[in-house]
């Protein structure tokens, strides 16, 4: 990865962003699209886009969300513990025994999330032993009381684990919350491989970071509204299903380094779905393909649906233990899934429509 | 509280508005503002909408919603007994042995919910909740009732003490009563008002924000305050580490994250610190939703912001709110239009 893009990647993913809280991420990622796209503006509740030839169509939007899962501040203790609520869907039995920042006005304070010692566990009854519910967590800030506690810290504060960016191998790394800046980035990215050959370029592509989709997808439902696209990829992290624990029985197999993911039913375009496999095969990048979620969606859930249908897929960049302080990707597949995306844009015609065959 | 206020409060709550069927406290509501609105208009649902200053450019809503929750008649006996299927969230165990209203096309059939020693369930399913008119038959209740009819709780509005309030359904009829004083309140400082105040007494809250919706397509607003009760968490057996704190009498609460929007948030605790009003803040609602929650995502994004009043035992008969709470709210979104420049728009700053 070149070294200007890499230390983009690692400014994103240290940037705390969650749901509602995403201002400082947007401004990252705009500075790095400022510096290659014709136009860059963001909207009311923060959406951000970035748009090489505009005015051409068709319109086709390159889609990221900037937020990440996270906590927030629910109530503060005559003690100084500080009990929270989840934005998002976070995995309350994965936090004891993690640091985290809470976002407070002044300043990020570091807490850790309470974490009985196994000495006291073993000896608790058989129903205090059950993993925790979320509003039974407690984090300490080291506050000798309530006062002191809500001096530094208020309700409504967001909080992230602490998890910035490191290289597990020189390809593998790890970081919180590649779920879905990693999206996001590769939205601007793919914008920038773009405006490198926008003589090529018959379309306007727009690469847009979103707010507010783990709370429920709901600034892509703002955005398609507004810039009402052509068509629409959501780019977004696929659960690996490689490792310990998972029966490809039931969750089939996509592999970490393994090439983007394609999905295929309900929200994914069959005419895009087919130019991805076309344009994958002659670019010789490895793809892999899997059914569409059963599951939450993902903002292309919210592009396919508005305004009269906006044909829509989702590409995905192989991630590990999502939604988790300890995500896995790998740098190849984010580039990969980028080149993937430039190639398919590139090669899409003046005023071309996508349409089910009837 | 004033009197005029008061009088208009107590009308609204002792009239039945389950979700569809609010056109009687509609009219209520609409007579009350036209006095003060520049203009009063209704929707093909029935939301009712009463507007100052309609030609300024920025757009401010404020919203309650009408409707509460209720029962409808389902289906009756040939016993003469009648069963109900749930109109929002209603709790089936706490209408045992209650009184209820069965509003017909013939006027209020009043009724009662079975239940005795025999068959009380403490878990009891809506299907096992029966209501008892006293028919003989079925075709005597048949004569008096029909499928479809909406049914409320007798409950009606009491004062506990001087400021503390009993009722069922302040959700939300207290909001739509704040969002109509505020226009009141307003009228008066209409030429110092640079903005559009949009009062919107909303349809169908409570099966789920549909009103609401129809108002943000016709509206567009560039503001929406949605002004709805919150969990009051103050009452022995409600743990505040899970639920948060909240007590009535302390001012009504701001929520922030997800669909509040910083920028009217910030706004909305500026004016009060300026007006010395006391305010609440509580995280965003993670159970439960409100007007702004489909609103904010619609037509672009529309900026929202739940104002709340905290309440005591919500979706029952025994609601319980301090009316100095009421009165704070229409205060603070007074005072917040009146700050609201010619022409602002509210951006997150990135």
């Amino acid at each position: 990865m070149r070294a200007e893009t890499f230390e983009f990647l690692r400014s994103l993913l240290n940037t705390p962003t969650p749901s509602g809280f995403e201002a400082p991420g947007q401004r990252v990622w705009s500075d790095y699209a400022r510096t290659f796209a014709d136009d860059v503006h963001s909207d009311k509740y923060g959406n951000t886009m970035a748009v090489v030839n505009p005015g051409a169509r068709p319109k086709v939007v390159l889609d990221g969300h900037c937020d990440e899962i996270g906590l927030m501040v629910k109530h503060i203790d005559d003690k100084g513990f500080i009990y929270v609520q989840p934005i998002g869907l976070v995995a309350a039995n994965r936090l004891p025994g993690m640091r985290v920042h809470i976002h407070a006005r002044k300043g990020t304070v570091l807490g850790v999330v309470a974490a009985m010692p196994p000495h006291m566990l073993s000896q608790l009854p058989e129903d205090k032993k059950k993993p925790p519910q979320i509003h039974e967590l407690a984090i300490d800030i080291g506050a000798a009381d309530g006062k002191a506690a809500r001096t530094r810290v208020a309700v409504g504060a967001p909080i992230t684990t602490v998890g910035d960016l490191e290289m597990m191998t020189d390809d593998v790394v790890v970081a919180r919350g590649f779920d879905d800046r990693i999206g996001a980035f590769a939205a601007v990215e793919t914008l920038r491989l773009i405006a490198e050959r926008r003589d090529e370029l018959n379309c306007c592509v727009i690469a847009h970071s979103a707010v507010q989709e783990e709370v429920g997808i709901f600034g892509a439902m703002m955005s398609v509204f507004n810039i009402r696209p052509d068509a629409a990829i959501a780019i977004e992290t696929a659960i690996c299903s490689d490792h310990p624990g998972v029966e490809p029985a039931q969750f089939g197999v996509i592999a970490l380094g393994g090439g983007p993911t394609i999905f295929i039913g309900r929200e994914n375009h069959p005419e895009l779905v087919a130019r991805f496999r076309a344009q994958a095969k002659a670019n010789r990048i490895p793809l892999q393909v899997a059914p569409h979620d059963e599951g939450h969606g993902t903002n292309a859930s919210s592009f396919y649906m508005e305004v009269g249908g906006v044909p829509s897929a989702i590409i995905s960049i192989p991630t590990r233990y999502i939604h988790s302080a300890i995500e896995v990707s790998t740098l190849t597949d984010m580039e990969r899934t980028a080149r993937l995306l430039a190639a398919v844009c590139l090669n899409i015609k003046k005023d071309e429509t996508f349409r089910v065959k009837v | 509280m004033e009197r005029g206020p008061l009088t208009f409060l107590k009308k609204l709550l002792t009239t039945p508005t389950v979700s569809g069927h609010e056109p009687p406290g509609q009219r209520l509501w609409v007579s009350y503002v036209r006095r003060y609105a520049d203009e009063v208009t209704t929707d093909s649902y029935g939301n009712a909408v009463a507007v100052l200053k309609p030609r300024a450019k920025t757009k401010v809503v404020i919203d309650g919603h009408i409707d509460e929750i209720g029962l409808v008649v389902k289906h009756i006996t040939d016993g003469g007994f009648i069963h109900v299927q749930r109109v929002g969230g209603v709790h089936p165990p706490l209408l045992q042995a209650k009184r209820v209203n069965i509003h017909t096309a013939k006027g209020v059939v009043r009724g009662v919910v079975g239940a005795s020693g025999l068959d009380r369930k403490d878990s009891a399913k809506i299907h096992e909740v029966y209501i008892d008119i006293a028919a003989k038959d079925g075709k005597e209740a048949k004569r008096k009732v029909a499928v479809g009819d909406p049914v409320t709780l007798v409950d009606d509005f009491e004062m506990i003490n001087r400021q503390v309030a009993v009722a069922r359904a302040f959700d939300d009829r207290i909001g739509a009563w704040v969002a109509a004083e505020v226009i009141r309140r307003l009228s008066t400082a209409r030429g110092r008002l640079r903005c559009s105040v949009i009062a919107t007494s909303s349809v169908q809250e409570e099966v789920g924000m549909r009103g609401a919706m129809m108002n943000a397509f016709n509206i567009r607003p560039d503001a929406f305050f949605a002004v709805d009760v919150t969990h009051a968490t103050d009452t022995p057996g409600v743990n505040q580490k899970q639920h948060g704190k909240t007590a009535i009498g302390e001012g009504p609460t701001i929520q922030l994250g997800r669909e509040n929007h910083p920028a009217l948030t910030k706004l909305l605790r500026t004016v009060a610190r300026r007006k010395k009003i006391p305010v609440q803040v509580e995280a965003f609602l993670t159970s439960g939703a409100t007007n702004a929650s489909p609103v904010y995502s619609m037509v672009g994004g529309v900026p929202c912001a739940v104002v709340s009043i905290a309440t005591r035992y919500i979706h029952t008969a025994v609601e319980m709110i301090d009316l100095r709470d009421a009165d704070r709210t229409v205060d603070l979104l007074r005072a917040l239009c009146l700050t609201v420049k010619a022409g602002q728009k509210f951006k997150v700053r990135v």
